[in-house]
């Protein structure tokens, strides 16, 4: 199609009213001539224009009802499809973890039966290690709470984990995440997997290096970045160290408020 | 349909705005519409609903498939607004072309088009192809829809009767040209001259056409 072919058919085509051969030829021809494109975009103003012509004639009401109720019963659909899909990559996420945790309790086993049966210095040094376990005490932050854990260090594999019970059921997308805290400066360590009342996360570091380590109740469903939005509920200190629940730390108003609440 | 409970929805899904809907530019609709919003989906409908029920039963005539065909479109601009480009122009258009297509498939999906060959175009004109006698003096939404007839009027009677037929009733301009038995050539001019026409009595009218 050239020029001339299209320009007697540009009202056609943009009236709708060609052929789809029709149609076809004139796209092709569209994207190569920049006039036709001029010619096509002020036809087709002037046809974005016939609709307006129509005479007022409204629907029933219940036509409004009928098509939010199709697009509400969609968006339910999306929203739980969004969350089969957040609960399938947080047990994925869970399982790696615990995966992990499993190779290095058995792994702790092995060297140990080994150090204990062969006697061996080389063996008892590996032993020696191997029961070097930090372990720190977490625990609620309300005054009748009933959350308690521990974060335990193993220096060997270079892991930190921890284990809570007693938080309380989560609502909704709320997610618990798992926070270190050095010089009142919280850094996320990642979202807790909740399962029958025991929350677990495990995350590569040694957490002798910071001051505490904190359980935030989050609005989720992703983590929270840069510092809690939600409340601490439960918190371990991991070094005798003053100062850190001074006045005005995001820390502390984050507990006042949970206690408050 | 039985309603379940709204908490069922996400929050962004049930979240209004600062802002109400109807303060919310087109673009911004669609764009929350995209996200799954719900409210964005009210607020369009409630924008638009009266213009494209009159433009689809304008082409359908009939109240209940014009209501169908209204929901079945609604439900696609909720499902495809991630689709919709700026560069193809405004939301209006991009509306009005969705609903376009559907009512023209449907007359098309009857066959109605077979009748053409029956009916001399002598006697096709815009006040018999509305749904009742009586329709072009009810009053108009809007000065510009005012305007828009007015314009439409003012179009030559063969000018504008092809383009009724093209695109209020679904002919292509092979089908007109069989119909009124003219040369294809001439139907293709009429069309053109016809949208030029209006485009220069618009202009005049301060009208002015918005381009994409």
């Amino acid at each position: 199609m050239d020029c001339q072919q299209f320009e007697e058919l540009a009202g056609a085509y943009v009236l709708g009213a060609t052929s789809e051969l029709e149609r076809y030829a004139a796209q092709a021809h569209l994207t190569t001539c920049a006039s036709c494109q001029h010619t096509v975009r002020e036809l087709q103003a002037v046809t974005d224009l016939l609709p307006l012509a129509a005479p007022a004639v409204e629907p029933s009401p219940g036509l409004k009802k009928r098509v939010m109720a199709a697009v509400e019963a969609d968006a339910r659909e999306h929203a739980a499809a969004q969350r089969a899909a957040q609960r399938t990559q947080q047990r994925r996420w869970w399982q790696y973890p615990q995966t992990r945790l499993a190779v290095a309790c058995v792994l702790i086993l092995l060297v140990l039966s080994a150090g204990l049966t062969a006697w061996n210095l080389n063996l008892q040094q590996q032993l020696s290690r191997v029961s070097e376990m930090f372990s720190y005490k977490i625990q609620g932050t309300s005054p009748d709470t009933t959350i308690s854990g521990e974060a335990m260090y193993l220096p060997q594999f270079h892991v930190t984990i921890l284990n809570i019970q007693g938080l309380p059921p989560l609502a909704g997308a709320e997610v618990y995440q798992g926070w270190v805290i050095k010089n009142n400066h919280p850094d996320s360590i990642g979202l807790l997997n909740v399962q029958d009342g025991v929350a677990t996360l495990d995350f590569p570091g040694d957490i002798r290096a910071y001051d505490a380590v904190a359980v935030s109740r989050e609005p989720g469903p992703q983590a929270s970045q840069g510092k809690p939005h939600g409340p601490i509920v439960a918190l371990g200190t991991l070094q005798n160290k003053q100062g850190l629940m001074g006045t005005g730390s995001w820390l502390t108003m984050r507990i006042e408020r949970k206690v408050e609440g | 349909m039985m309603r379940l409970p709204k908490r069922e929805l996400s929050r962004s899904q049930q979240r209004e705005p600062a802002i109400s809907g109807e303060e919310l530019s087109d673009k911004m609709l669609i764009s929350a519409i995209a996200n799954k919003a719900v409210w964005a989906m009210d607020a369009l409908y409630q924008r638009y609903h009266r213009m494209l029920y009159a433009f689809v039963y304008r082409i359908v005539a009939d109240h209940q498939v014009a209501e169908d065909l209204m929901q079945e479109a609604f439900f696609s601009v909720w499902q495809n607004a991630a689709s919709y480009s700026p560069l193809h122009g405004e939301v209006r258009s991009w509306l009005t072309s969705i609903f376009h297509h559907r009512a023209i498939d449907y007359l098309r999906g009857l066959q109605r088009r077979s009748a053409v060959n029956q009916v001399p175009l002598e006697q096709i004109d815009l006040t018999e192809n509305t749904s009742s006698p009586d329709v072009w003096n009810e009053a108009w939404l809007s000065v510009q829809r005012d305007l828009i007839r007015e314009a439409l009027m003012t179009l030559p009677r063969e000018q504008r009767m092809v383009i009724e037929l093209a695109y209020f009733q679904g002919w292509t301009h092979s089908e007109i040209a069989e119909g009124s038995r003219l040369p294809l050539g001439t139907m293709k001019a009429r069309m053109r001259l016809g949208l030029l026409h209006l485009k220069r009595y618009l202009e005049k009218k301060d009208i002015r056409p918005s381009e994409q």
